[in-house]
């Protein structure tokens, strides 16, 4: 499922480790507060033809900028663990959230991808990553620079296409899903007397 | 020379506050933020010790009450989170966690004379 790329560029499906992401800065009576959080691992959901292009473009040092890219999406992949024990944002101040058990059927159905806000990344023992969920409620866009700088220390490795293809098209679902009230009259009301 | 609130520029350079982050953390990548952060003669260190240009701050309790975590967004305590979620997850390795972590610098410019 994943795959280590020679080229050294960030791709989609891209799997990192150990993000700083600088949440706000407040500068106040001669202070400057900084809040980040820290996310033990991230997954890359831009558009690989993007950062591609993007690559490109800067390796060619062309003068057009047309194809940069200045920000990077991603979501941060939790610890299938803590994920379950709804711990897995406890030190953000979210407190516990949803708790699952493992021998019942919704987070057998969250492991088969069955829900649309979470994806379920199986752990590598190559890549030394744990099995891990993605919330596509979360997302968060880091610096484009911020990660090539980061790039050599943090790269874990890359989904393969496929996969990263499933990955990024339910992120897309979910996050174009339309939202409609709860019917509560019949709908059948909306057709009568209607011109 | 008094140092009023002055406006990051760019003749100004910024000094961190605080002291070293948890120590006992086995992350390696806040080991490493840590020694970044607090490398070098402007830092101050765990031990309490005033170093030259850098205003020691400690809160009540806590020796290294730097790192602090909010329990609902904009909230801040002055608790040590990283040593905590130790005690009370040990099974969950500490770099599975994702953390909020607040730091405070001082603005001062060049020249200033800082104590």
């Amino acid at each position: 499922m994943y795959t280590d790329l020679p080229e050294k560029r960030i791709r989609q499906g891209d799997i990192f480790r150990d993000i700083e992401y600088v949440e706000d800065i407040v500068e106040e009576s001669g202070y400057l507060t900084m809040s980040t959080l820290e996310f033990p691992y991230i997954v890359v959901l831009s558009q690989d033809c993007d950062l591609e292009s993007d690559y490109r473009a800067r390796q060619a040092d062309k003068e057009s900028t047309d194809a940069f890219v200045e920000s990077i999406l991603v979501c941060p992949a939790y610890n299938e663990d803590l994920f379950v024990a709804g711990e897995h944002l406890v030190e953000v101040g979210l407190g516990v959230m949803e708790v699952w058990t493992l021998t019942k059927s919704p987070w057998k159905f969250l492991k088969q991808n069955r829900y649309p806000r979470y994806h379920y990344l199986p752990g590598d023992p190559g890549l030394g990553t744990n099995n891990m969920v993605v919330d596509f409620k979360h997302f968060y866009t880091i610096s484009r620079n911020t990660l090539y700088r980061d790039y050599e220390r943090c790269f874990v490795g890359s989904i393969k296409q496929l996969y990263r293809e499933q990955l990024s098209h339910r992120f897309a679902f979910y996050l174009s899903r339309i939202g409609v009230p709860t019917i509560s009259e019949p709908i059948s009301q909306y057709g009568d007397g209607g011109s | 020379m008094a140092h009023g609130p002055a406006k990051p520029n760019a003749d100004a350079s910024w000094h961190e506050d605080t002291a070293t982050e948890s120590e006992s953390s086995p992350s390696a990548a806040v080991a490493r933020r840590a020694h970044s952060l607090t490398g070098g003669e402007n830092a101050a260190t765990d031990s309490g010790a005033e170093v030259a240009g850098v205003e020691h701050r400690t809160e009540a309790g806590s020796p290294t009450a730097i790192r602090k975590t909010t329990p609902s967004f904009g909230a801040t305590t002055d608790s040590d989170p990283v040593l905590k979620g130790d005690e009370d997850t040990a099974a969950y390795p500490l770099l599975n966690r994702v953390r909020r972590v607040i730091r405070r610098f001082r603005i001062t410019r060049e020249g200033d004379d800082v104590h």
